[in-house]
């Protein structure tokens, strides 16, 4: 009996295997509408498989393969969308004669997986490494290698802090994200509030930059932080903090928070609290569409919507793309202070506060009622910069 | 009688005491837990603290009621998270945020775990593994069909109406959860203390040999034991997506190990045999006032971890410790 | 004859079973691989074996040894009848020590390794103390040691840093044969032995040394049965505190192939390693306490390893068999999920084997048990 299950279990292995080459065809044609939910599959939404088919777009087209490594996808909504830019930008490529084949590999946070995968794609003979490592060091050899073997290798959303190899980081400006909300906390709330402060997870480099911009605004802002907690950017872990600072009674005026703010929401609304008098930032469908009911009749939470695009991504390919053309780098785009490492900083494109709720001011050409419904709630706010853009804003 | 003499006697009483008494003790640490809180943060004494605490420990003694029965038929069980996150998931997907789906959920949660329960239950006794890998490697599979079935993304919302059921605050203070707290306590009191299976699970944690011998069925009880911790930890999906509003995947993980310590620092021990569910709610009580207190110092996060950690080998120091091989 | 018998003699050790699984995983990790590389690069003898080449095989045994090497200390752990969940991050603490004492007081950097180990013996000694001497659950001990190390991690290492001179690191990255400036033609075998290996090996050898001492037998007999041992006057809290603290010893290697694999420190990695290295090891065959061998330990985390290998080539595979075949890496994760649980149960089918002959031993004993009665 035993014997039988463990054959049949055995089998069952085997099966999988073989099952997902079905699944994986099915899973080809029906990507489309479903706002969101299309996975990393070949046809991205308005696409069409063109990354493995033919270049028939005239001119001298070049065949690139794009091999993105990132450090997890696995429940992050923000890399989720990271890899679905990342895939448009592939299919946006063929505009400017790049057919764009895109691999996507994933190292679940490990070290060791990812260094593997590394040197699996330089064997394999990708023309451009993408990577969103797991750690800011380490992986100076398998860089020396890439760039040995010709691999355009380049670094993306969590900056490699490594200054012995020469490749580009492009990242967003978390400091400025940190500074704009603690700014107009300050410009909403005055001198001497008192807010809680919810950073995100320590020991990861884009939350020392980010909370670098929060601690200089409070403190030119004169806030005063009566409480302190970290979300590690888990939702779960988000509201659970915000629970238990609510817990402890403290006078507050306002909240600041490392992104993931719908789920400190989500806490005040399950202890029946009144909402703070201040809320800063989110970037997702879900927040939006959460402040603009809260504030639907008058503006009762204060709010700013700040975004920390998950198409960094999208813009570092064309970055690599750009380099592939040959095309080299405009002096001084290197951000001061980080010119040994070659990072380039990506502003946050997307802003508005309560204030221009009020106003009516549009943002990305809709009024942000129809801009913040167009989101699923868990999608976040994203852009990027095109091949032409890059071109013209970072080279010669 | 010297006075050493008496001191022996009385801390050999104390420590018979703390033994034989350990749900009495959960509550003791609790009570010592709240009173650190309110000295640490005075304000803490208000309504909304009391509310979210209250709430807290019944979700978190729903899937402890489970986990209680299959660690005293000397088993464990490590889908706990797992199942009560996918159908975390199967109730903001099934709702989106519209009233009316809840007996189409509850139907569907309850099926996902027994289902999950009774693998586990089959894989952990019929084919002799540890329990603990097993019941693991099974709650990554179930981890890894959340993300292929809704592909990483999250959406919809729990309705209106079933958060209310849960987070309402009656009188002001008291959610609206206890209801369900005042149906489930008393079936799993019912269940282990006074019916036949029970009675028949402590024997088989006891001593299986010896449970077999006497006509018990040894596997279909632990079996069954699997079953009921799938089920409860199904029903505390649904409530927690109610209290969380929307869910995504692996969002209640972490209850695997709380509902673990929640239990042995009720009294319950991974060897089978004794335990409470009295122990396993004091339990739950313990570990949320616990995290409670530690954000309220409002320390870094790693120094919130090591004293974390120190506190919790503390706490399972106090009676916790297995038999010496000198007795 | 002889090979008969000495075939059925591995059939009823522990490690046969991992071995078994190990094996077929290889052979699954070959083909796929050589048929992946072939559809890329064309069919020749040299992508048929693309396992084999140098380059990949030294990268996979260099990134991988420091999980090979703790499953090992877990499975040392599981004789004894112990465990420690927590493995993963102290090789963390390790990282972090021998990349920040040079950093910041200047020593050399084979200092630095020297407190790396006294960091890992002294975690060991700790999480020896409250399984051992205080007896306390090792399931829960090992998670809340977990949160006490990534704070201290944390707390000597806020952020990822740090570099390791190349005299280091390249060495353990290339194969005994690069070790050589100008090494003659004949020696041309040995590039297909990763530095990384001979570690393994040296390891290997230093617990071969342990296991002959009576140390070797007293785990076997604390981890079936801690109470008879102390009848016969074996102490088991010394015995599982020696056992933690050679694990201790294979933490403190694990961490310093991991610093020269990453050349860099990082306070909050390699968490997942505590988990599964514990499956790994029962995949390879371990019991809890008092069956199994060091050797299960290896062919265990080898397979984990070589799965990973064999999932990630074989969808690459598909999606060059079928044409713009993409699928999201949840497949990859589950695909590889449901395959370690399929070897998990596996293992009940190769350990047929070994349960016939425990039930044996068992049988043994009670009938000398009513011989002396009589």
């Amino acid at each position: 009996m035993k014997k039988f299950i463990a054959i049949l279990l055995g089998l069952l292995m085997v099966l999988a295997l073989v099952a997902c080459s079905g699944n994986g065809g099915g899973q080809q044609g029906g990507g489309e509408g479903q706002g969101g939910g299309e996975g990393q599959e070949t046809t991205p939404a308005e696409g069409g498989g063109e990354e493995q088919g033919g270049g028939e777009q005239g001119g001298a087209v070049v065949d690139v393969k794009l091999a993105s490594h990132n450090a997890v996808v696995e429940g992050n909504p923000y890399r989720v969308r990271y890899e679905k830019d990342i895939q448009e930008a592939a299919a946006d490529a063929i505009n400017y004669g790049y057919n764009v084949s895109y691999s996507s590999f994933v190292s679940n946070q490990d070290a060791s997986t990812e260094q593997q995968q590394l040197q699996n794609s330089i064997n394999e003979g990708y023309n451009i490494i993408m990577n969103n490592p797991v750690a800011t060091t380490g992986l100076d050899p398998i860089i020396l290698q890439a760039q040995e073997a010709g691999i355009i290798y380049i670094n993306a959303d969590c900056a490699y802090m490594s200054t012995d190899v020469n490749i580009l980081n492009v990242v967003t400006d978390q400091e400025y994200l940190g500074y704009k909300t603690g700014t107009y906390a300050g410009e909403v709330l005055g001198s001497g509030a008192k807010v809680a402060m919810i950073a995100a997870w320590e020991g990861n480099q884009a939350n020392t930059d980010r909370q670098r911009g929060f601690e200089k605004a409070i403190e030119e802002q004169g806030l005063v932080v009566v409480a302190t907690g970290n979300h590690d950017w888990d939702p779960t872990k988000a509201q659970q903090i915000m629970a238990e600072i609510l817990n402890q009674g403290t006078e507050m005026d306002g909240v600041l928070i490392s992104q993931c703010a719908e789920n400190a929401l989500a806490a005040y609304d399950a202890a029946g609290v009144a909402y703070p008098g201040f809320i800063g930032f989110g970037d997702t469908g879900a927040y939006m569409q959460k402040m603009l009911e809260i504030n639907k009749d008058e503006i009762v939470t204060p709010y700013i919507v700040l975004s920390n695009p998950p198409g960094v991504g999208a813009t570092a390919l064309n970055f690599a793309l750009n380099e592939l053309a040959g095309n080299t780098l405009k002096d001084g785009v290197f951000q001061p202070g980080y010119e040994d490492t070659h990072q380039i900083w990506i502003k946050s494109r997307v802003c508005y506060t309560d204030k221009d709720q009020v106003a009516g001011t549009q943002v990305e050409g809709k009024s942000i009622e129809e801009y913040a419904n167009s989101f699923e709630a868990g999608d976040s706010i994203t852009f990027w910069l095109t091949f032409q853009e890059v071109k013209d804003t970072y080279f010669n | 009688m010297s006075d050493k003499s008496i001191n022996r006697d009385f801390f050999s009483r104390l420590n018979l005491f703390i033994q034989t008494h350990t749900a009495l003790m959960a509550v003791f640490i609790a009570i010592i837990l709240l009173i650190a809180t309110f000295i640490v943060s005075p304000s803490s004494l208000n309504k909304v603290f009391f509310g979210n605490i209250i709430l807290l420990t019944i979700i978190l003694s729903i899937p402890a009621a489970g986990q209680t029965m299959v660690l005293i038929g000397g088993g464990m069980d490590f889908g706990v998270g797992a199942v009560m996150s996918a159908t975390a998931i199967l109730t903001t997907y099934t709702m989106r945020g519209q009233n009316g789906h809840f007996l189409q959920v509850f139907f569907i949660a309850i099926a996902i775990g027994a289902v999950v329960g009774l693998i586990n239950g089959i894989c952990s006794v019929k084919i002799g593994l540890p329990a603990m890998i097993v019941t693991m490697a099974i709650a990554n599979i179930v981890t890894r069909m959340q993300y292929i079935l809704t592909d990483g993304v999250l959406s919809g919302s729990a309705s209106p109406a079933l958060a209310a059921t849960v987070s309402y605050r009656i009188f002001g203070v008291i959610p609206a959860i206890v209801m369900y707290a005042a149906i489930i306590w008393p079936i799993t009191f019912f269940i282990l203390n006074k019916s036949r299976y029970g009675k028949q699970l402590y024997m088989v944690g006891n001593n299986p040999t010896a449970a077999g011998l006497t006509g018990v069925k040894v596997d279909k009880i632990r079996i069954i034991s699997y079953v009921f911790s799938g089920v409860l930890a199904a029903f505390a999906g649904i409530l927690g997506a109610a209290y969380m509003a929307t869910a995504r995947c692996q969002i209640f993980d972490g209850y695997a190990y709380d509902s673990l310590i929640a239990v042995i620092i009720g009294g319950t021990t991974f060897a089978g045999g004794t335990g409470s569910y009295a122990g396993s709610i004091a339990g739950s009580l313990v570990m949320i006032l616990l995290s409670n207190l530690l954000t309220s110092f409002n320390l870094p996060s790693p120094m919130r971890n090591i004293l974390n950690a120190v506190i919790l080998i503390l706490l399972l120091m106090l009676y916790n410790r297995s038999k010496s091989v000198r007795q | 004859m002889a090979i008969r018998e000495s075939l059925r003699r591995f059939r009823r050790k522990p490690a046969f079973t991992g071995c078994m699984l190990f094996i077929i995983v290889l052979i699954l990790n070959i083909v796929v691989q050589g048929w992946s590389t072939c559809m890329s690069g064309g069919v020749t003898a040299e992508n048929i074996f693309a396992f084999f080449k140098p380059s990949a095989l030294t990268s996979i045994f260099m990134s991988n040894l420091p999980f090979i090497l703790i499953t090992i200390g877990q499975a040392l752990l599981l004789i004894v009848g112990q465990m420690d969940i927590s493995i993963g991050v102290q090789i963390a603490l390790v990282n972090v020590v021998c990349i920040m004492v040079p950093q910041t007081t200047g020593c050399p950097v084979w200092c630095g390794w020297l407190v790396g180990f006294a960091a890992a013996f002294a975690i060991s000694a700790v999480c020896g103390f409250c399984c051992s001497v205080l007896r306390l659950p090792a399931l829960l001990v090992g998670y809340a040691l977990t949160f006490l190390i990534q704070g201290i991690n944390v707390l000597i290492m806020n952020v990822p840093q740090g570099t390791v001179p190349m005299a280091y690191w390249k060495p353990y990255q290339s194969s005994v044969y690069k070790l050589f400036n100008n090494p003659p033609a004949f020696l041309k075998f040995l590039d297909y032995i990763p530095v990384a290996a001979l570690v393994l090996i040296v390891v290997l050898l230093i617990w071969h040394f342990f296991s002959r001492r009576p140390f070797g037998k007293h785990i076997y007999a604390v981890g079936t049965n801690p109470r008879n041992a102390f009848a016969v006057g074996i102490n088991p809290v010394s015995t599982q505190m020696k056992a933690f603290l050679i694990k201790g010893f294979f933490v403190g290697v694990a961490g310093i192939c991991l610093t020269l694999m990453s050349a860099s420190g990082n306070p909050l990695q390699c968490e997942e390693y505590g988990i599964k290295s514990l499956s790994a090891a029962i995949i390879g065959g371990m019991g809890w306490g008092g069956w199994g061998s060091i050797s299960c330990g290896v062919f265990g985390g080898g397979f984990l390893v070589l799965i990973q290998n064999t999932v990630y080539y074989f969808f690459t595979l598909l999606s060059k068999l079928v044409a713009g075949f993409t699928v999201s890496s949840y497949w990859h994760n589950f695909v590889s999920d449901l395959i370690i649980f399929g070897g998990l149960l596996m293992t009940i089918v190769t350990a047929k084997e070994q349960r016939k002959t425990l039930q044996q031993g068992l049988k043994a004993q009670f009938k000398r048990g009513e011989k002396n009665v009589r």
